[in-house]
């Protein structure tokens, strides 16, 4: 599998108390990556990091095949970025701020970026000042796009919008990569927003990688269940315990991933009887994996099996 | 209690004292109060003799604070005393002092400096309380040896004590034609560039002519003779025209108002001419007191050993044969040396000095390759 | 690129450029208004002399507020814009710096303009010459230097420009505070001395600004 975006043991300390550790992303090329964590979580950190806007401290990252920072600018011009929050000169009208853009992208279509704007009714004499946030994202949107990008890195590009905006965005961003088949590497903590257009998720938390997988496999089989008497967890176990913990009126709740009908057998055969079986949803899914991953100090709580399947590549 | 509040309050008790006094004798006395006149009087004299002990007791205390701390150098015919802990630029100060007096002066500047001893003082005293002022004023003349640029700015204030004596014992003919004070410098050699540019420039072309060489156009330019219509011989007719209206606040005051307008409307020279002659001691000369000044130091650096001597016994002939005698040479010696030292004068061009304008690209150089260093990490 | 990048600037600067190119204009104009009413080019050069200090003053000025406006948008940014664009950091200095280097010409030919104008209306006393290129040529370099020093400055870190301003500021506080205890240590003037006396980097602003000199 050939890759747009690679780090390797990627380690980032801005301060005492946040650290980038050993990061070792992988997102395919041609794939709608999700980049999913909490605010804080060190998304931008690391967003930033892959386009070189910071110095890593130790690691490697490859970007379209390129090593970053050292061919950063050749890797510049064929990604469009989107960042957290609006950056653009801000005294410039929108016609002015194309202008502007698309003179370092030897790339620009200007046509699709005319588009773009009609499409997003966009007026080109505006001054950005004057533009709503949900205008300034749309422009934003254009600028990435218009300079035909065979990688796009949004970071919570959607934020802050009206559904109604968020909608039009995501659907431009949609009908750019089914068009060109263009990489997607998108930052959000709004899961909903992604579990619809991605087709990778990783997952980001405190500075760590939690997992990083196909989105279906990450959605499929995450099941809670109370189980009473509850067994020692086995090596042959034919699921992965995420988390276990004691339940109100006795036994536990436990975590599980990859669950598919007929296993409830595993817990008759070692004596325990299995109670009840909840369906998770992405986002349920989503808090399970965060709690259980911060609920275990080091690999104390965590079991083994559990351990081993929080990073799945 | 600190010698500095005996000093205040020893001076407002010798006040009261002295008050008490002046009043107790301005009071009409009846025969009957004679005796406690007298008393009172007694008793006054005997408060009076305590506070002047007490100040003697301060001054003592004083003496004692700073005595320990004093020290003198003598350089030249210059004593000065100063705390030990500036010693060294004091006597630095007081060689370059001297070293600039004597360039002037010749040998001769101990006769302006009397045998008197300075007293350096620092900011701090002068800021301090008068009494610490006063004291150091009773051990010699004070002068200031500042914070900043200590050694030149105390031989500056010690070598403008020096000139300031020269200035008041110069006699009143000698003062009435340089018209103001000589510009203590320590730098004697050197004639200030100002007056290059007043030579060059002066309004009326004798001045120009005597850059040009022409020495009896110095001679003239100097006013060493005043004519009686010094306007006519010394100005043309556009410069009359130009006195005339700097000087018109003077000149209306007078009471020909039609001669003034014929003069500034009409441009009538006749008119201008007739005013100016009218107040010929309102026309100014061609070069002004401080470039005369400069020529007198000059014919005083010529004259050498006894020039100054010369110079302050000498009265009663005409100022240039004065000046001929200080120099111990012809005036037009005198005037040609002094062309020459006013031409070597001229102030540092306007024009761009090549050395500046490449520093500075070289400068720009090396600003902006620190900028282009910029880093990209933020 | 250089084209996108210099509208920008030029937009920024646009007000400040008109106000010193019409400042620019106007000294030399007006230093030459009062000449009539002085007497003797002593005083004209005098007058000449007064109005000597503005020169290099906006010279410090506008050098130093172009630069604040070349970089301003970027900072207000914290530079992500600019570091996201693709081309190397260097090269984006350069661009910039070379735009304002173009901008600064207005308010110098301004200058340049003015003095000619000015002592081409006025018939020169004999004994002075007219500085006019001299002038425009001593204060295109000052502006430029400012300009560059500043850019300089702006184009570092938030850490840089502090560690310069603090070093200018804590200099200047530890002065004061030892001439309040009455300890006689000179800190600024050996650094004012390297900075304003040849080869120092600003001795150029300490010539003679005259328009009409000996």
């Amino acid at each position: 599998m050939t890759y747009a975006i690679e780090t390797r043991a990627l380690r980032y300390r801005p301060g005492k108390s946040f650290a980038l550790d050993d990061l070792s992303l992988h997102v395919p090329a041609g794939a709608i990556y999700g980049f999913l964590g909490p605010n804080g979580a060190g998304k931008t950190t690391t967003i930033r990091l892959l386009l070189g806007l910071l110095k890593p401290a130790g690691g490697s990252v490859e970007v379209l095949g390129l090593a970053i920072p050292a061919k950063v600018s050749e890797a510049l011009s064929r990604i469009g970025y989107v960042p957290e929050r609006p950056h653009l000169h801000v005294s410039l009208t929108v016609a002015e701020s194309i202008r502007f853009h698309s003179a370092f992208f030897p790339t620009w279509d200007q046509r699709w970026a005319s588009e773009l704007l009609k499409r997003f009714g966009l007026k080109e004499h505006r001054g950005l000042r004057s533009l709503s946030k949900g205008e300034m994202g749309k422009l934003m949107i254009t600028l990435a796009l218009g300079q035909r990008p065979e990688l796009l890195v949004l970071d919570e590009p959607t934020d802050g919008l009206d559904p109604v905006v968020r909608r039009e965005l995501l659907s431009a961003l949609l009908d750019y990569v089914s068009d060109r088949q263009a990489t997607v590497f998108i930052s959000s903590h709004l899961i909903h927003e992604l579990e619809r257009v991605c087709d990778w998720v990783g997952v980001l938390d405190q500075g760590k990688l939690l997992t990083e997988m196909p989105m279906q496999t990450f959605k499929s089989g995450i099941k809670r269940l109370a189980v009473t008497n509850p067994p020692r967890v086995r090596a042959d176990a034919p699921f992965s315990v995420l988390g276990r913990e004691p339940r109100a009126g006795g036994g536990e709740t436990w975590s599980v991933r990859g669950w598919e009908p007929g296993m409830e057998r595993y817990f008759a055969e070692n004596g325990s009887l299995l109670r009840e079986i909840v369906d998770l949803d992405l986002e349920e899914a989503f808090v399970e994996l965060l709690r259980t991953a911060r609920n275990a100090p080091g690999d104390m709580a965590l079991p083994a099996d559990a351990k081993e399947n929080l990073i799945h590549v | 209690m600190s010698s500095r509040r005996w000093g205040s309050v020893s001076s407002t008790l010798l006040t009261a004292a002295v008050v008490l006094i002046g009043l107790g004798s301005a009071t009409p006395a009846k025969a009957q109060d004679i005796a406690s006149i007298e008393a009172r009087v007694a008793r006054l004299q005997e408060r009076a003799r305590a506070l002047e002990a007490k100040a003697d007791s301060i001054a003592a205390a004083n003496r004692r604070r700073f005595a320990g701390t004093l020290d003198s150098v003598e350089v030249g015919s210059f004593k000065v005393l100063a705390d030990t802990a500036m010693m060294k630029d004091v006597r630095r100060a007081a060689t370059l002092a001297w070293t600039a007096l004597t360039g002037v002066f010749g040998d001769s500047a101990s006769m302006l400096l009397h045998d008197r001893t300075f007293v350096a003082i620092t900011d701090a005293i002068v800021d301090s309380a008068h009494t610490d002022l006063r004291w150091h004023a009773t051990l010699g003349t004070p002068v200031l040896a500042p914070r900043e640029d200590r050694v030149r700015g105390l031989a500056m204030n010690l070598v403008s004590a020096a000139y300031e004596s020269f200035w008041q014992r110069l006699d009143p003919a000698m003062k009435d034609w340089i018209s103001s004070p000589l510009l203590p410098t320590l730098e004697p050699g050197k004639i200030p560039g100002n007056s290059y540019v007043e030579v060059v420039t002066a309004g009326s072309p004798i001045a120009r002519e005597c850059f040009s060489g022409t020495l009896s156009a110095c001679r003239r330019s100097l006013g060493f003779d005043r004519p009686a219509d010094p306007a006519a011989a010394w100005y043309s007719a556009a410069e009359r025209r130009a006195l005339v209206d700097r000087l018109s606040f003077s000149l209306r005051s007078g009471t020909d108002r039609d001669a003034h307008a014929r003069c500034l409307h009409m441009g009538s020279d006749s008119a201008c001419s007739a005013l100016l002659a009218a107040n010929a001691e309102l026309v100014p000369a061609i070069l002004s007191g401080m470039t005369r000044g400069t020529f007198l130091v000059t014919a005083l650096r010529k004259g050498g050993s006894g020039a100054l001597s010369r110079l302050l016994e000498s009265s009663g002939d005409s100022v240039s044969t004065r000046i001929e005698r200080v120099a111990g040479t012809r005036l037009d010696v005198v005037l040609a040396e002094w062309r020459a030292s006013i031409i070597d004068a001229r102030p540092v061009k306007t024009r761009l000095a090549a050395s500046s304008a490449l520093t500075s690209m070289f400068w720009m150089a090396c600003l902006l390759t620190l900028a282009l260093r910029s880093s990209r990490w933020r | 690129m250089f084209n996108a990048i210099f509208y920008t600037q030029w937009k920024w600067s646009r007000l400040l450029l008109l106000v010193a190119t019409f400042a620019g204009l106007a000294i030399p104009l007006v230093s030459i208004q009062s000449i009539n009413e002085a007497y003797g080019n002593f005083e004209v050069v005098h007058t000449i002399q007064g109005y000597g200090i503005g020169y290099p003053l906006l010279a410090a000025c506008l050098g130093l507020l172009l630069s604040l406006t070349a970089w301003g948008s970027d900072h207000r940014g914290r530079h992500v814009y600019a570091l996201s664009l693709p081309i190397p950091r260097w090269h984006y200095v350069m661009l910039r710096y070379i735009s304002g280097l173009l901008l600064l010409l207005a308010p110098i030919l301004a200058v340049w303009i003015g003095g000619t104008l000015a002592t081409h209306f006025i018939k020169i006393p004999a004994g002075l010459e007219a500085y006019s290129g001299s002038l425009a040529v001593r204060f295109a370099l000052c502006a430029l230097l400012a300009y560059t020093a500043f850019f300089a400055i702006s184009a570092g870190t938030p850490r840089t420009a502090g560690i310069v301003l603090g070093i200018g500021a804590g200099l200047v506080a530890a002065q004061v505070l030892l001439s309040a205890a009455g300890i006689e240590v000179q800190l600024l003037k050996p650094i004012v001395d390297g900075l304003f006396i040849w080869p120092g980097p600003f001795e150029i602003f300490t010539g003679r600004w005259m328009l009409l000199d000996v």
